[in-house]
């Protein structure tokens, strides 16, 4: 989508030049840098975790509740030690790839499946389109809490479900906000002349209709994220979301609340690392978007945004 | 045999107000190498009639109730959709009249050019990206290769409009046509697009349609004219001859309306009135409420086209008297 003829180059020296120029275009915007510096810090620590380089994680009771910034200690309790003597740090890290990965497949769910959907539906209309918004409807009729609690009371609280569960409530949102974009992009004069151009339904919604709808669905997306992160700790905190001893930021939050004022770094970490988080994808959607909009390619380059 | 066809099209659309007809019966045809012009007042139906021929009217709001599109044989609104499909852009091709909001705002022109290539899979000698450049080149775009990789909001708008043109004749279509192209222009730019309009249809010997309501464009480039008027053709003449001899009421008033150079008039005569709310059409021929000719058969029968000399038709009772 960079240049012209870079798409008619053979593919390999194609993406070559395009990952060129978004590495260019990131440098361009230091909050978006400061954004992928941070999910890359956790993305590491998630390998860490994988490859389980992280050591002693074991209950110690003469840890219990220790204060962070302890530096004579060994670094995993550098941020402290929770109600059983686990060092913080360490806990933290390996919440990370619950949480970002119950986040991440709840919204990729809704948003890939919400925006097909939606399209589907704004473009085609008849009776596909009525069916798909009737259902839209009656989900969103109900209450998201009553829906999540119910559905993970039925089948189960387990990872699977939660994502599942938490992608089907969150999806309608995705559906009537790419049927709204779709139904104002496909009247645009550029879809009329592909199509007289020659371009069939496909070509025409994969060419022009989704790279049109994309940046305002990636904004909702990262929006959602946070959404996500903070649905599921509530849901943990019922009971019904992650079970220990696996463990997410929002279950830290849910059990470091009654420690509040006595050992506030159990909450506010993990409630840090959240905020962290989000914001980093909300800031990486807004670049994403400009990145995508040609005509605000300038902000990447000028010092006058 | 005509390249195309259009024989007795009726167009009508939903509205408001209630159903209204935009084309009302509309006849015309059109040869290889030859360029007609389709003249008239916005409202007149001459952009419905490249619509109903680029199969978009909106349906709804919008529907084909009669007539036949034949295109080189073949009649268009029979046609399969993929057939339908695989003519546009390949074999007859719209110019559309506001460039900036045909072109995808998110891609490079260079790709959009090459989606035409691409969307009928052809292959080219040398390949895509060289027939992108040449056309670019062909087109007067400075530096092509560096202009291909632009966004259509870094042209300037002559410069959209011919790459819109660029695009349309990529595949070396049948028929061109040219939606008010250069109405959006101003007058330096307007005569530049139909000069490179002129010499890219004069070298593949298409056959173009130019809608206008511009006389002196008419004058410049149409070999002939079909002046509309409510949804009808109230005259067709060669361009000579409507210039020098316009028989319909409508066309003299039209002409009368511009300023030209070669006669003396210090005054211009504007039609009286204005055009007809499509929705409650007056009884007859629908320009009797303004004509100077009007009589009481006027409002009773409905003027067809008749043949009064060598490819010249008109759609009035009471023709001005040739010259």
């Amino acid at each position: 989508m960079t240049d012209a003829p870079a798409e008619l180059l053979p593919a390999r020296e194609r993406r070559g030049r395009r990952i060129l120029w978004l590495v260019r275009a990131l440098a361009g915007d230091p909050m978006a840098v400061a954004a992928a510096i941070w999910l890359l810090i956790v993305v590491l620590a998630i390998l860490a975790d994988s490859l389980s380089l992280l050591g002693d994680n074991r209950i110690s009771l003469k840890a219990r509740n220790l204060p962070p910034f302890d530096f004579s200690q060994s670094w995993t309790l550098w941020l402290g030690a929770d109600a059983l003597g686990r060092p913080l740090l360490v806990r933290l890290i390996q919440a990370a790839s619950t949480t970002i990965g119950i986040a991440l497949m709840t919204v990729l769910t809704s948003l890939i499946g919400g925006t097909l959907l939606g399209v589907i539906a704004a473009y085609f209309g008849g009776i596909a389109g009525n069916i798909i918004m009737r259902i839209c409807d009656i989900i969103l009729g109900f209450p998201t809490l009553l829906v999540a609690l119910f559905g993970l009371y039925l089948f189960g609280p387990s990872v699977s479900n939660l994502v599942i569960v938490l992608a089907v409530t969150r999806m309608p949102a995705y559906i009537r906000v790419a049927r709204a974009e779709t139904l104002e992009v496909r009247e645009r004069l550029f879809v009329d002349a592909a199509r007289v151009f020659g371009g069939g339904p496909v070509w025409i919604l994969r060419n022009h209709i989704l790279p049109s709808v994309a940046p305002t669905m990636l904004t909702l997306a990262s929006v959602n994220l946070a959404m996500v992160m903070l649905f599921e700790s509530g849901l943990s905190y019922l009971g019904l979301g992650i079970q220990p001893p696996a463990v997410s930021w929002g279950l830290m939050v849910a059990q470091g609340q009654g420690y509040l004022s006595s050992a506030w770094w159990l909450g506010f970490f993990p409630g840090l690392a959240v905020m962290f988080t989000t914001m980093s994808f909300n800031l990486l959607a807004n670049w994403f978007r400009i990145v995508n909009d040609p005509s605000q390619h300038w902000r990447l380059v000028s010092r006058r945004r | 045999m005509a390249l195309l066809e259009v024989n007795d099209l009726r167009v009508s659309f939903d509205t408001a107000a209630g159903r209204i007809l935009a084309l009302n019966g509309v006849s015309f045809s059109l040869n290889r190498g030859e360029v007609l012009a389709l003249l008239g007042e916005s409202g007149s139906g001459k952009s419905v009639t490249a619509s109903a021929i680029m199969d978009l009217v909106p349906n709804p709001p919008g529907a084909i109730d009669h007539g036949s599109i034949r295109f080189d044989g073949s009649e268009l609104l029979q046609l399969p959709r993929q057939e339908r499909r695989d003519l546009c852009g390949d074999r007859i091709a719209l110019i559309f009249q506001d460039a900036l909001a045909a072109l995808n705002p998110v891609y490079p022109v260079g790709w959009q050019i090459a989606e035409m290539f691409r969307i009928h899979g052809r292959t080219v000698q040398g390949g895509v990206e060289k027939a992108v450049i040449d056309l670019l080149t062909a087109i007067g775009i400075p530096d092509p290769e560096r202009r291909a990789k632009q966004y259509p909001h870094e042209f300037s708008g002559g410069m959209r409009q011919r790459i819109m043109i660029a695009m349309a004749v990529a595949l070396e279509p049948d028929v061109i046509i040219a939606d008010e192209p250069t109405t959006a222009l101003d007058v330096t730019i307007q005569a530049q697009v139909v000069d490179l309009l002129n010499a890219i249809r004069k070298r593949s010997d298409a056959g173009m349609i130019f809608i206008t309501h511009d006389l002196g464009v008419v004058a410049e480039l149409a070999d002939r004219v079909a002046v509309m008027y409510a949804g009808r053709i109230v005259e067709t003449a060669s361009v000579f001859e409507l210039f020098d001899d316009a028989r319909h009421p409508y066309s003299v008033g039209l002409l009368a309306s511009q300023p030209r150079m070669d006669t003396d008039e210090d005054e211009l005569v504007p039609i009286p009135g204005s055009a007809p709310n499509p929705a409650a059409l007056p009884s007859g021929c629908a320009f009797r409420t303004r004509c100077p000719r009007a009589e009481k058969l006027c409002a009773e029968v409905v003027p067809h086209l008749e043949t009064v000399g060598p490819g010249r038709q008109v759609a009035c009772h009471f023709p001005v008297s040739p010259a």
